[in-house]
């Protein structure tokens, strides 16, 4: 156990989106599922790995030795569970200020379940609130030990046709909806989410059946729809990907609303992001 | 009228006012040309408008008690009165006696001891200082002016023993007198207006002008109209003569009056309201609201919400400061922040009072008096009526200081960072002993030079012993000395450190020639390269913020160490105002990769882009490094995302922010909120955005009115966070 490491993509401070409060975000790298809009593609692999911006380059030569100009560096290290934790520890006031915590997201985080559990049990025997972002697409058993060291987790349901699902993500969501009831009979707080990708994910019909879904396994639970956000497009030339879905918009807010409203509409507290 | 009535009009009339100080914004700008300061509100000078002041010297400037007195008379004749049936206020001015001054000093001086040493350092020494400390207007509102002429008047019989003496206090009854005739002719033209004026609503505004003026002209103000025309009047007696713009603690100095008027029924709060506002809009002076007095208590009262919602209303550039601590009312401190993110025009930041008073507690004083310091400056705070410490005036180019110790250094056979910092140190003393003793130089002749006729009047001591406030005759001279470009200074020290000492990527001559030649030499763009993305000041952990440190202690320990002839307490803070430019000019290529000439850090931030992941929390904590931990402060310029208040508890995550920064050891934070989208348009077509308020540094400013290097400076700053 002493020696074990995990792979960080990043640990970002002052991050808002990721639950309560301030909090600083740990993002895991390695991911099971290849959704077409992924919108953090530098997290699929679990392995460190380069990336290449080649407005950066200032053409020296130097590249053997290391990038001076950082136009080529590597995505993600190792590091130790004590590591992660003296990072994270640096903005404990403002957790304590603002009610914040910890998120620990990716990727998957579940993929790294031993590095997340010691990390998380570091969390709390610091006082640490925790959060998890997980696709819940992992089998339960993996999942459940590190339920008691969370104080929320977010996860996905991004469709409910189990074949447009394996289709988009690549993954059955079987597994999905039977750790939702799981973690719904669990009582641990949480936060369902479907991410809206206009034309794959932000169909009525989808939209309502989740929301049904949820309702069925937890009455009036939480729901939030996150509009598309086309700044991850960017991201996918400089580790060599090419993006699925060039071009694609956000939608509008009278779009987001009206989703909202139809998820509220089947028993969920529904709440959208703009993007 | 019902209240509604009555706030719907008042709205209408503020309305009305804030359009026309934009229109005015826009046509100072083509009368004066650009400029990288506040906005002072004063008006374009009728057309054909041509004063100008009578020189004693070969380069036409004046000096002393006559040359000031008298040319701020004839100045003050030659303004027409201004009166507008809109406003509770009245008056208004036209031109900055000061700003007719071509040199800060008398030419006559001779700075030959210092020139060369200044010359080198690039310093903002102590001589031909002026304002920077704070009047006590609550001198004022106790006496009336009547009362204030005869305090001069009995003074004058006790201290007539010198010629000297004897021009002072004739200089300022030549002063109060141009005042109270500026005064008067602005009466009679309110009297003429209601004579003429029809509307029934106006009239009874006018009537009611002419009656608080009749009354402070003369006598101390009872009424919360008056108490504001008092101050209105004194705000316009002091930034026209020599730009003075120190404002109090407005909520404590208005309270007594408002209580007045409502335990008699006089005014309800729509009234109140409208009366704060024409005092706000006389003038964006600096404000302090809430905050602990002197037993602890926290001075939030109705009158700071009164405050608040007047500001709301006018939505222009003003200069409000909340003073955070344990005490301040939560629901405050809140809608503090709400307003920031609905105007987006930088006002209010917030100060840090632990930080503040522990700090200048450490420098030997009480913690009642440190309670007394309050923010009335762009980053600083001074004691009303008690303290001249000339803050935001003296700063020491510590970019300019590292590059004359590695110049020095690189000549000489010894390197290494250590020595390097020896020689910093070395010409660190050199700076301050400079500042030292031109400090003393000034405070043995400024009075010759640009005497304070104004703030004398509202001093404890100048009046009473008849000498000028920079004359030996206030309770407190606590120099204030800031230091600017730490971040240069400590990205220098921190890349030096890790190219070439610990993993000899470089030598310490190659790394030299590289910075002679501007980069600019074969290997430039590599070694740049290099030395920029070393560990900078901003990023967790890194050498830059352990440099960054270290310089702070070292300037700190020698500001405090410093002791001249007339002063014995020094303060130092870490501020660059807006002289990034300025400073940055001064400097060539250094080691962390800058450029020559490019500008400095802004204030105690890093450079733009070292926080490479642009969390506010890296930059607190980079900025807690910077504080020297005295009483005076390195300010935060903090970039907020317009967005972060959609999120449900988007206003608490910023209080917490603000809240945390300030408990940690933080002093002051200036907040912009980035409306991207408007500021690149605004930087593109400036003159279509002529509302648009930004916080520059410690003030804020129209975009409009700022030079296109400044405007360029904001939005790199905005964009990059």
């Amino acid at each position: 156990m002493k020696n074990m490491t995990g792979i960080i993509t990043e640990i970002q401070r002052f991050s808002l989106h990721d639950g309560d409060g301030i909090r600083t975000t740990v993002f895991l790298k390695g991911c099971n599922m290849r959704c077409s809009w992924c919108h953090n593609p530098e997290t699929l692999e679990m392995k460190p790995q380069e990336a290449w911006y080649p407005a950066k380059c200032i053409h020296c030569g130097h590249c053997k030795t290391g990038c001076p100009a950082q136009a080529r560096v590597t995505i993600g290290r190792e590091m130790t569970p004590e590591e992660a934790l003296h990072e994270v520890l640096w903005d404990r006031d403002y957790y304590a200020a603002s009610g914040g915590g910890v998120t620990v997201s990716g990727g998957e985080p579940f993929l790294q379940a031993d590095f997340l559990k010691a990390f998380l049990t570091l969390c709390k025997e610091n006082g640490l609130r925790t959060a998890a972002e997980t696709n819940l697409s992992l089998p339960w058993a993996v999942i459940a030990p590190c339920l008691p060291l969370l104080s929320h987790v977010y996860f996905d349901i991004k469709l409910l046709d189990d074949a447009a699902h394996r289709k988009w993500t690549g993954v059955s969501n079987r597994t999905v909806l039977e750790n939702a009831a799981n973690l719904a009979a669990s009582g641990i707080p949480f936060t369902a989410r479907t991410p809206l990708i206009p034309g794959v994910t932000d169909g009525e019909d989808n939209i309502r059946g989740i929301a049904a879904f949820l309702a069925s396994v937890r009455e009036n639970c939480r729901y939030e729809l996150l509009n598309y956000n086309a700044l991850a497009e960017s991201k996918y030339e400089p580790i060599g990907l090419t993006y699925a879905l060039p071009g694609t918009r956000p939608l509008p807010v009278s779009r987001l609303r009206e989703l909202a409203a139809a998820a509220a509409s089947e028993g969920t507290q529904c709440r959208f992001s703009r993007g | 009228m019902t209240i509604e009535q009555k706030k719907q009009v008042y709205t209408q009339r503020i309305r009305s006012l804030r359009a026309k100080k934009i229109e005015e914004t826009r046509k100072k700008i083509a009368y004066n040309g650009l400029t990288d300061e506040d906005d002072y509100n004063f008006l374009c000078p009728p057309e054909g408008y041509s004063w100008k002041p009578v020189g004693d010297s070969p380069n036409g400037d004046f000096h002393g008690y006559r040359g000031w007195s008298e040319n701020y008379a004839a100045m003050l004749k030659s303004f027409p009165p201004v009166v507008d049936p809109e406003n509770s206020m009245c008056g208004n001015f036209f031109r900055i006696l000061q700003k007719f001054r071509k040199v800060r000093w008398h030419e006559c001086w001779d700075l030959s001891p210092w020139q060369e040493t200044i010359d080198r350092y690039g310093i903002d020494h102590g001589i031909g200082q002026i304002h920077h400390f704070c009047g006590d207007v609550r001198i004022g509102l106790n006496l009336g002016w009547d009362g204030i002429r005869e305090k001069v008047r009995r003074y004058e019989a006790v201290n007539n023993e010198t010629e000297e003496q004897r021009e002072f206090y004739r200089a300022e009854n030549v002063f109060l007198d141009a005042c109270m005739d500026w005064m008067d002719r602005t009466v009679a033209c309110v009297r003429e207006k209601l004579a003429h004026e029809t509307d029934p609503l106006l009239k009874e505004n006018l009537a009611g002008m002419l009656a608080a003026n009749e009354w402070v002209r003369h006598q101390p103000p009872r009424t919360l109209r008056e108490a504001c025309t008092f101050i209105s009047w004194y705000n316009l007696f002091g930034r026209s003569f020599n730009r003075e713009g120190c404002g109090g603690q407005l909520d404590e100095l208005l309270r007594p009056y408002y209580e007045h008027d409502t335990a008699l029924g006089l005014i309800d709060d729509e009234d109140a309201v409208y009366y704060i506002s024409g005092l706000l809009m006389s003038d964006t002076k600096y404000y302090q609201l809430g905050g602990p007095d002197e037993t602890g208590r926290d001075m939030v009262s109705p009158v700071s919400w009164l405050i608040l919602e007047a500001a709301d209303r006018m939505d222009v550039s003003l200069n409000l400061t909340i003073r955070v601590h344990d005490g301040l009312p939560r629901a405050f401190f809140r809608r503090g922040v709400e307003l920031l993110f609905k105007h987006k025009n930088g006002w209010p930041r917030f100060s840090g009072d632990q930080s503040l008073v522990e700090g200048f507690m450490r420098r030997g004083f009480s913690r009642e008096l440190a309670a007394r310091r309050i923010a009335v400056g762009c980053n600083w705070m001074a004691i009303p009526g008690l303290e001249y410490p000339l803050n935001d005036s003296i700063k020491v180019n510590q970019a300019r200081v590292f590059e004359v110790a590695y110049d020095e250094m690189m000549a000489g056979p010894e390197r290494s960072t250590e020595k390097l910092l020896s020689l910093y140190v070395k010409h660190l003393r050199v700076v301050l002993k400079c500042i030292g003793e031109t400090m003393d130089f000034d405070l043995n002749n400024n009075r010759y030079n640009d005497p304070e006729l104004f703030l004398n009047l509202f001093m404890v001591g100048p009046i009473e012993k008849g000498r000028d406030a920079s004359d030996h005759s206030v309770q407190y001279y606590n120099i204030g000395i800031d230091g600017a470009g730490l971040a240069v200074a400590a990205n220098s020290f921190a890349a030096l450190q890790q190219r070439v000492e610990q993993e000899k990527a470089l030598t310490w001559d190659q790394v030299y020639a590289s910075v002679q030649a501007n980069y600019e030499d074969e290997n430039g763009p590599y070694i740049q390269a290099l030395m920029k993305h070393s560990g900078r000041f901003g990023q967790p952990g890194s050498l830059g913020n352990r440099w960054a440190r270290r310089l702070t202690e070292v300037f700190r320990d020698e500001v405090v160490a410093l002791k001249s002839r007339e002063v014995s307490v020094y303060i130092p803070g870490m501020f660059s105002w807006s002289k990034t430019i300025l400073f940055g000019r001064q400097v060539g290529a250094t080691p962390d990769g800058r450029k020559a000439f490019e500008p400095v850090n802004h204030g105690a931030n890093p450079m733009p882009g070292d926080v490479r992941s642009g969390a506010m929390t890296d930059m607190s904590e980079a900025i807690i490094l910077a504080q020297c931990g005295m009483g005076n402060t390195s300010p935060f310029q903090m970039e907020l995302d317009p967005g972060m208040i959609d999120m449900e508890d988007g206003i608490d995550k910023v209080m917490a922010l603000l809240e945390t920064h300030l408990k940690r050891g933080g002093t002051l934070i200036n907040v912009n909120i980035v409306d991207a989208d408007k500021i690149r348009a605004a930087h593109k077509n400036p003159e279509l955005y002529p509302d648009l308020v930004v916080r520059v540094t410690g003030f804020t400013a129209y975009f409009i009115t700022l030079t296109p290097a400044f405007r360029q400076l904001v939005v790199d700053r905005l964009m990059e966070s």
